[in-house]
């Protein structure tokens, strides 16, 4: 039996070792952020943050993750909770600084990439709190496995929305 | 009956029920008018059908005695929101109410939705609902004429108020301890394409009056959706589901030779289900099910099939295997000036564009799910533009009545237009493991099912033509676009397992947009 460490909760999971991290997340935790895209780590709809990093849910296997971290966007408030050594987050109460920040700038249209979206704009925004457009592309684009694809092209609005993220990251928001 | 308790409002009905002892609500329902001539609605059969309650269910509209407003849609959510935006801003405008009462909108499932029809086009489809709430309005000026004891036309509506003759009274006061009814008048069919329409002459709020619509209000379902507590199809758990998959022919036009088999050991719970040409394997765990569905098709054999031309040679193939005058061209609403007598423009250019067939290709390819009961009643929860219509096709490919089946919907991945015929696939094979299995099926589809089996756009050849003036400006423009009849909302599994479907899209069925009609329909000059 492998022990999964998921938004800061140790869980147990009866999965088969091979089992990719996607399906133990929605089935048998009840973690459901992470969408089923391609299967194939092109699209980014099933990210996740391993650590610091935005790994691809669907192709990792659990036997990878044992006693790793693993952040999904059901996480976030948390996350930044501990972070900034805020009291821990209530259902219906704020919610992660980049999760703000797309419903300000109301960045979705259909949705279902954005959960993906979000986990890569909380990885770079950790590591770069000040990001130029072409950083923000790059991470969206050439440093993962695939760009993360949106088929309602939302791209102008995602920018929008990592450019509000960051300035509430910093605190430095009007 | 008394004189209060029926009031007839621009063709509409209203009657009181009964005094209620606490509560009370309008409630707006139909009733259905036969098409005006059988020509206007060939494909349908000019009737409602089966499980909808006109009287509870059927509703559109319901004003309740706290003053918020419950709207009812058949149509969806794709992404644009605008069932959630703007057909509350709509509804909210012609009823005279803040945008903030409409508290709810009910949408998209078939036995709690009025009116069916395909999610497109905002301008089309929520004429009915305004029709719906205009209707509404005129109930309630007309119960709040009675009320106060003055004539209707001394009567104004602000912000949920009707004043007049020194009294007001709101929304909610004039419809407590009461139960209306107001029954409206409707067209169509609800499981054709189009579904049903409201009809009449209410008098419609001039566009020069408007306070609500053209203002830019957020879309109240973005934060469940970021928070992540809106639940998809794809999260949907139905209580001893099995996780299933299909294994696709080969090409297009294979058939099953040999099913392969599994190895018990390594695939402990998988069962393999072939229906005709339809492969299918379920399991109780899902990835179980997606390897099972891998080993299967690795031994599954399927019979030669080359009657696809290859990509370059599509042109020509389409050129002699499709009427391109079988349905008349559509001619561009912005064509302006008589481009063919354009000889007096200084320059002219004129070409043809053809556009290859082209997959939709949702980011997350379709997932259904399927409860077939003993009896052969089908409950199905899915994501589709079209429902009443997937039910219809369901229906149809189960022998059953339409009161057997119910569709319904979710918030899913945007379909751009690929489910305006009901299905995306996934939805009829889920049925078919389901009835086979006798227990829930969910099917999800796999990136390389999307591609290769989901509903295409149809090819087009569109034809341009501009003449330019000596100043260099537009003097003609004509744009037609012709193809064949689109697009093919048959059912891929009822197709594969050989059981009944719609038939494919023709002139003449009503299945598929051809029917819709985008701009003027010219006869169809050619190049």
């Amino acid at each position: 039996m492998i022990t999964l460490n998921v938004n800061g909760i140790q869980r147990s999971v009866k999965a088969s070792p091979d089992t990719p991290l996607l399906y133990v997340l929605r089935n048998e935790l009840g973690v459901m952020t992470p969408k089923f895209g391609c299967g194939m780590a092109q699209c980014g709809a099933c990210s996740v943050l391993l650590g610091n990093q935005e790994i691809r849910a669907c192709i990792t296997p659990i036997s990878a993750l044992e006693g790793k971290e693993i952040t999904t966007v059901e996480g976030l408030p948390a996350r930044w909770a501990r972070q900034k050594k805020l009291p821990p987050p209530t259902a219906g109460g704020a919610l992660h600084p980049v999760q703000e920040a797309w419903i300000e700038e109301q960045v979705p249209q259909c949705g279902i990439c954005q959960f993906g979206m979000m986990i890569k704009v909380t990885e770079l925004l950790e590591a770069n709190p000040k990001p130029t457009d072409a950083d923000i592309k790059a991470a969206l684009t050439t440093s993962g496995p695939s760009p993360h694809l949106c088929r309602c092209a939302s791209y102008a609005a995602i920018l929008d929305g990592a450019r509000r993220a960051a300035e509430l990251m910093r605190g430095d928001a009007s | 009956m008394s004189a209060m308790d029926s009031l007839s409002i621009h063709g509409a009905q209203l009657s009181r029920r009964e005094v209620l002892q606490a509560g009370g609500a309008l409630i707006v329902s139909f009733s259905l008018v036969p098409a005006a001539s059988p020509a206007a609605d060939s494909a349908s059969t000019g009737r409602s059908s089966g499980s909808l309650d006109a009287a509870r269910l059927g509703s559109w509209i319901e004003i309740r005695d706290d003053n918020s407003i419950l709207l009812r849609t058949g149509k969806c959510d794709f992404g644009q929101s605008s069932i959630y935006t703007a057909y509350r801003q709509i509804v909210a405008e012609e009823l005279g109410v803040p945008v903030e009462h409409i508290t709810t909108v009910v949408a998209g499932d078939t036995d709690s939705t009025p009116d069916g029809g395909g999610t497109f086009g905002l301008l089309r489809g929520a004429q009915s609902l305004r029709k719906a709430a205009a209707y509404s309005r005129e109930a309630m000026l007309g119960l709040a004429a009675r009320k106060f004891g003055v004539a209707r036309e001394s009567l104004s509506i602000r912000d949920g108020v009707i004043s007049g003759g020194g009294q007001s009274a709101t929304f909610g006061k004039l419809v407590v301890d009461a139960d209306l009814r107001l029954t409206i008048p409707v067209r169509g069919d609800l499981t054709s394409f189009f579904g049903l329409q409201v009809i009449g002459d209410p008098p419609l709020k001039p566009s020069s009056a408007y306070t609500i619509v053209g203002q830019s209000i957020k879309n109240p379902i973005l934060r469940p959706k970021i928070s992540g507590e809106t639940v998809w199809v794809g999260d949907v758990k139905l209580p001893g589901m099995l996780h299933g998959r299909v294994v696709h022919p080969a090409t297009l036009g294979s058939t099953l030779v040999s099913a392969g088999k599994l190895n018990r050991p390594r695939f402990p719970t998988a069962k393999v289900v072939v229906i005709g040409n339809l492969v299918g394997v379920v399991a109780e765990d899902e990835w179980e099910a997606v390897r099972a569905a891998q080993a299967l098709a690795a031994g599954t054999k399927w019979s030669d099939w080359k009657g696809l031309p290859t990509h370059g040679k599509l042109p020509e193939h389409l050129s002699r295997k499709v009427n391109w005058d079988e349905l008349p061209a559509t001619k561009s609403p912005a064509s302006k000036g008589d481009a063919a007598a354009g000889s007096k423009a200084s320059r002219r250019h004129e070409a043809s564009y053809f556009f290859p067939y082209m997959k939709h290709a949702p980011i997350s390819p379709t997932v259904s799910l399927a409860d077939v009961k003993s009896d052969g009643s089908v409950v199905l929860h899915t994501h589709s533009q079209n429902p009443q219509f997937l039910r219809r096709g369901i229906a149809t490919m189960m022998g059953k009545p339409l009161s057997d089946v119910v569709v319904r919907t979710y918030p899913g991945s945007g379909h751009y237009g690929r489910s305006n015929g009901g299905n995306a696939g996934s939805e009829d094979e889920a049925v078919l493991l389901s009835r086979a299995v006798g227990r829930p099926v969910r099917v999800q589809w796999m990136r390389a099912d999307d591609m290769q089996w989901s509903t295409s756009s149809s090819t087009m050849l569109s034809t341009i033509r501009i003449g330019l003036a000596a100043d260099g400006n537009i003097e003609t423009y004509e744009a037609e676009h012709r193809g064949p009849p689109m697009q093919d909302d048959r059912l891929i599994g009822a197709v594969l397992a050989g059981l009944p479907d719609i038939g494919a899209p023709t002139p003449g069925n009503g299945n598929g947009l051809q029917r819709l009609s985008l701009g003027s329909r010219t006869g169809g000059s050619t190049t």
